[in-house]
């Protein structure tokens, strides 16, 4: 195989020989022991900062700030809003709070409801006629504990009720655009739905 | 067997002589190529399945879930572990100037494993599953795995250890002994069940039918069995895709090049830190999950540490071929190794990176991962079993290789292919995970339907599927040169006689290691020996002393870490609300393990905003002290389904499980018209039951004869009157039909946490 003096490096063959397979005696490089090595304490420098000091708090507390930082960035003005009619009128008068209700409609709703509320599993949204709900009253209790033996699911554990409001009101507000969908309207014409109050007049 | 002493008087005086078992090599090599390509073809169609689903035909048999573990299984056991044993025998032999041990158990390991692999291909389509990822096989399955690897196997090559004629075990051979010793532990301890269809018909006489009658529950629940699972499944990748091919590459690659090994010393440190330190890692596919965080930071930074003892296989191989760059541009061998041993760096690069929990949170659960191992599986193991045959098969078949060019030219489509679908699929894994976590300044969800993060991918899909067909093609093309070399051979091989003494037992010891050291400390020279790896030249005389240092190496980061999971209460906190499912949901749960949709839902929020924002609140470990086995899963390809239940109508999961695409314009599930057709196994259900009492869950009077099946059958009747109501089909219909469990178990996902404690949970509030 090779020669025993190798010219392109000192280092030197050991006696070993395994079919023909032979083995130098190089150092292993100093690089790799300093990568190797290196890693190590910095392993013991992340167990001690991550679990042996309260420098960064755990996983569930850095959950629990980001969501408080996000509820209060989201919710701010409409928690103040006590009275539930109000806020999802609040929530009709403002294109803001009507782009977050599509959001929550979006990942929450449109499985059943089709993308724009046009019906599929359940009921086209953007006629007059409601089952279930003569009024908004109705919808937020149809919205959180559900109606129809189950067909229509509660959201009480899933969703808040300012996020319920969201929906509300997005879906209050489609009332009228009349989108053709795959099922005949359901349900009985309801009267209309209380006005929005405009950002304007809610001061926001 | 064929060895003899040779005769007194002959030139040989004292040698014995014998013959080197190259027909298993060809055999192995054989089973390498075929199952090679049928592990890549499955790929292939799993593949185009992804972007375009109804190229399953309708068939159950080839839906997604139940044909990806069969990829997985075909690629790693059937295609990798015959290369392994292909390897293992050819050099095995060599390395101890002995023939193997015994010819009978060399072919009772080829076919006991051919015949294990046929029925994982069998099985695995009918929907017979653990469910529990690469290892999927049924206990029956299970128990031949340990027979034919520990005992066919293990014992075939301690046998040929123990009767070598080289004084010396070759670093190659640590790598094999490290293999079978910590694959045995590895499969012993994840596979602990009860079979329940088993100890049913014994128990009742009761034949519930061929399917429950290979169904097991593992021993292990929820967050343990999830830490099992996980030190499985990743140290299946360190010892059965890793270690063997690191024994293979210090064989083959010096024998191609033919240069010496780089350095004897970073063999040594590099395989003990690298046998050490890899069976830590496990949890560092577990991060932010309900797997305690202690048990993901240790799993981390051993992934970490892991990235040097990995390099230092790829050092020693790459450095191996100074001096003989000018052959790697003429030889198709040496290309074939210098790309696979550079897929290995990358891929032990990048698993220490992808262990990071920061990096974690946007990896885990999408593409990225599967670019990372079909990284280092096309690259790696694939690139290093085709030079490895190439090199072997003319010299197996005593003739020259039917067409080097050939071999280059699927040298070249082969290494174009993975490129095409690494890049790919990091694109679509990276897209993806960014989509998901996306919220604007608002809190709202930037893409809140998870189907917009599905469509994106499509284009990424077909690219995938490109690169697998090329990969495909570069295999066919080495099994038609392959048989071509086949049709070159001589009419009857040549039987090489090979001699050599056999090892004295009073053997005087490997010469003393002199201290280089001139100043006379005496801690200096003690030092400077021990540096130099006598004590190590020692250990590898003595092979089983050896595989006995391996095996405690390989136990302690396994041990450290279980034995607190299990007898520490405080690591899965128990909710009294959570109670065991009932009948006909645990019938349903076994509808969803045996149509493999853990390989496309996970069931375990993490938790961060966005997930929470997208799939509720974020899951905890006492809400899966009743599953069995865990099914947290580790790929979204469909959404999160750990609070599923409740979420929709009955209705809406009935028609969705019929054509998805109907619900969800774009949905790539998969249709399961199946559900719909098929009847529930309602006498297996009171087996089902009756083996999760005896492993301890709270079923109560459920165990008497009949009770759970008469549960079961009033749940369902309930369930499909529901659905009629909601606008289903009549419940005559339905009430007996699998959806109707299935949608049983999809209602009950996650609900738990928001129930009353019952009333007689006093007890186990006092455990806690």
């Amino acid at each position: 195989m090779a020669d025993q003096k190798d010219n392109q490096h000192s280092a030197e063959l050991l006696e070993h020989n395994y079919d023909g397979i032979q083995e130098y005696d190089n150092p292993t490089p100093g690089w790799w022991h300093l990568i190797f090595w290196g890693t190590i304490i910095w392993s013991v420098i992340y167990v001690v900062i991550m679990h042996l000091t309260p420098m960064i708090p755990d996983r569930y507390t850095r959950l629990e700030t980001t969501r408080e930082a996000a509820i209060q960035k989201q919710f701010a003005q409409l928690m103040t809003i006590t009275d539930p009619i109000e806020k999802v009128r609040t929530v009709m008068g403002d294109e803001n709070w009507l782009a977050q209700g599509e959001s929550v409609f979006q990942g929450t709703c449109t499985l059943c409801h089709g993308q724009n509320g046009e019906g599929l599993i359940g009921p086209n949204l953007t006629d007059e006629y409601y089952k279930n709900l003569t009024d908004l009253e109705g919808m937020i209790d149809v919205l959180t504990n559900g109606a129809a033996n189950g067909a229509m699911p509660g959201n009480k554990d899933l969703l808040t009720d300012n996020e319920i409001a969201l929906v509300v009101g997005y879906v209050a507000n489609m009332r009228g655009k009349n989108l053709p969908g795959p099922r005949e309207a359901e349900g009985v014409e309801i009267p209309p739905f209380p006005e929005p109050i405009s950002a304007e007049e809610s001061g926001g | 067997m064929s060895n003899q002493t040779v005769e007194t008087g002959s030139s040989k005086e004292g040698l014995e002589a014998f013959v080197y078992d190259d027909k298993i090599v060809r055999m192995f090599s054989w089973a390498t190529i075929i199952w090679g390509i049928v592990a890549f073809l499955v790929g292939v169609i799993i593949a185009v399945q992804l972007a375009f689903p109804d190229a399953n035909f309708g068939i159950e048999f080839l839906s997604f879930g139940r044909l990806r573990p069969l990829h997985t299984n075909a690629a790693i056991f059937a295609f990798a572990g015959n290369a392994v044993f292909a390897a293992v025998y050819y050099s095995t032999q060599r390395l101890c100037k002995a023939r193997m041990y015994s010819d009978l158990l060399s072919k009772l390991h080829f076919w006991g494993w051919q015949l294990i692999i046929l029925s994982a291909a069998l099985t695995l389509p009918l929907g017979i599953t653990q469910g529990k990822e690469y290892a999927e096989l049924e206990w029956p399955i299970d128990l031949a795995i340990a027979v034919v690897w520990l005992v066919f196997f293990g014992g075939n090559f301690l046998g040929t250890l123990i009767k070598r004629r080289e004084r010396h075990i070759y670093v190659a051979l640590w790598f094999y002994i490290a293999t079978i010793v910590t694959v045995t532990m590895l499969h012993v301890f994840n596979n602990i069940w009860i079979p329940a269809g088993l100890v049913h018909l014994i128990k009742t006489g009761e034949f519930a039918g061929p399917t429950f009658l290979m169904k097991s529950y593992p021993v292990y629940a929820g967050v343990q069995d999830a830490l099992m699972q996980w030190w499985y499944g990743h140290n299946a990748v360190a010892f059965f895709l890793t270690t063997p091919f690191l024994g293979l590459m210090y064989y083959f690659m010096p024998k191609a090049a033919e240069r010496p090994v780089f350095s004897y010393k970073l063999s040594i440190i590099h395989f003990w830190s690298l046998v050490f330190i890899y069976i830590w890692a496990g949890p560092h596919h577990l991060h932010f999950t309900a797997l305690p965080e202690w048990a993901s930071t240790v799993g981390m930074v051993f992934s970490v540490m892991l990235w040097m003892p990995s390099w230092g296989g790829m050092i020693n191989g790459l450095l191996t071929l100074r001096g003989a760059w000018d052959r790697v541009a003429r030889d198709p061998v040496l290309k074939f190794f210098v790309v696979g041993v550079t897929f290995y760096g990358m891929s032990t690069f990048e698993g220490p990176l992808l262990s990071v929990k920061a990096v974690n949170s946007l990896s885990h659960y999408t593409d990225w991962t599967i670019a990372h191992v079909h990284s280092g599986v096309l690259g790696w193991n694939g690139f290093m079993t085709f030079g490895m045959l190439y090199w072997m098969m003319p010299r197996l078949f005593q003739t020259k290789l039917w067409s080097t060019k050939l071999a280059a030219t699927h040298f070249w489509i082969g290494t174009i292919g993975i490129v095409l679908y690494i890049l790919a699929i990091y694109t679509a894994g990276i897209t993806q995970g960014l989509m998901w976590r996306a919220w604007d300044e608002t809190g709202r969800l930037a893409y809140p339907s998870f189907i917009e993060t599905v469509t994106v991918l499509i284009p990424f899909y077909w690219i995938r599927v490109v690169g697998g067909l090329l990969y495909l093609a570069g295999a066919v093309l080495a099994l038609f040169n392959f048989y071509m070399t086949w049709k070159g051979r001589p009419d009857k091989y040549e039987e090489t006689v090979h001699y050599a003494a056999p090892l004295s037992p009073n053997y005087a010891g490997d010469p003393p290691a002199k201290s280089r050291q001139t100043a006379n400390a005496g801690f200096g020279h003690a030092g400077d020996k021990f540096l130099q790896g006598n004590w190590h030249r020692t250990w590898e005389r003595k092979p089983v002393r050896f595989s006995i240092y391996t095996l405690i190496a390989v136990s302690i980061g396994g041990i450290v870490q279980a034995i607190p999971m299990f007898m520490i209460s405080s690591n899965v906190p128990s909710i009294a609300s959570v109670t065991p499912y009932t009948p006909l949901e645990l019938a349903g749960r076994d509808i969803y393990i045996a149509e493999g949709c853990y390989n496309c839902h996970s069931q375990m929020i993490r938790p961060f905003y966005w997930e929470e924002k997208r799939y509720g609140e974020y899951s905890k470990p006492g809400e899966f002290v009743y599953d069995r086995p865990f099914q947290w899963g580790s790929r979204r390809i469909g959404p999160d389904l750990a609070r599923e239940g409740g979420r929709k109508s009955h209705l809406w999961h009935y028609e969705h499980f019929k054509n998805p695409a109907d619900i969800t314009p774009g949905s790539i599930m998969p249709r399961y018209p199946w559900l719909l057709e098929k009847e529930i196994n309602f006498p297996a259900i009171q087996g089902r039951v009756d083996a999760n009492a005896m492993l301890g869950v709270p079923y109560g009077d459920m165990v008497l004869e009949g009770a759970a099946v008469e549960a079961a059958q009033f749940q369902a009747a309930t369930i499909a009157a529901e659905l009629e109501e909601q606008g289903g089909p009549p419940m005559d219909e339905t009430m007996d039909k699998q959806v109707i469990a299935l949608i049983a178990y999809m209602q009950r996902l996650g609900i738990d946490l928001y129930k009353e404690a019952p009333a007689d949970a006093s007890t186990e509030e006092e455990a806690e």
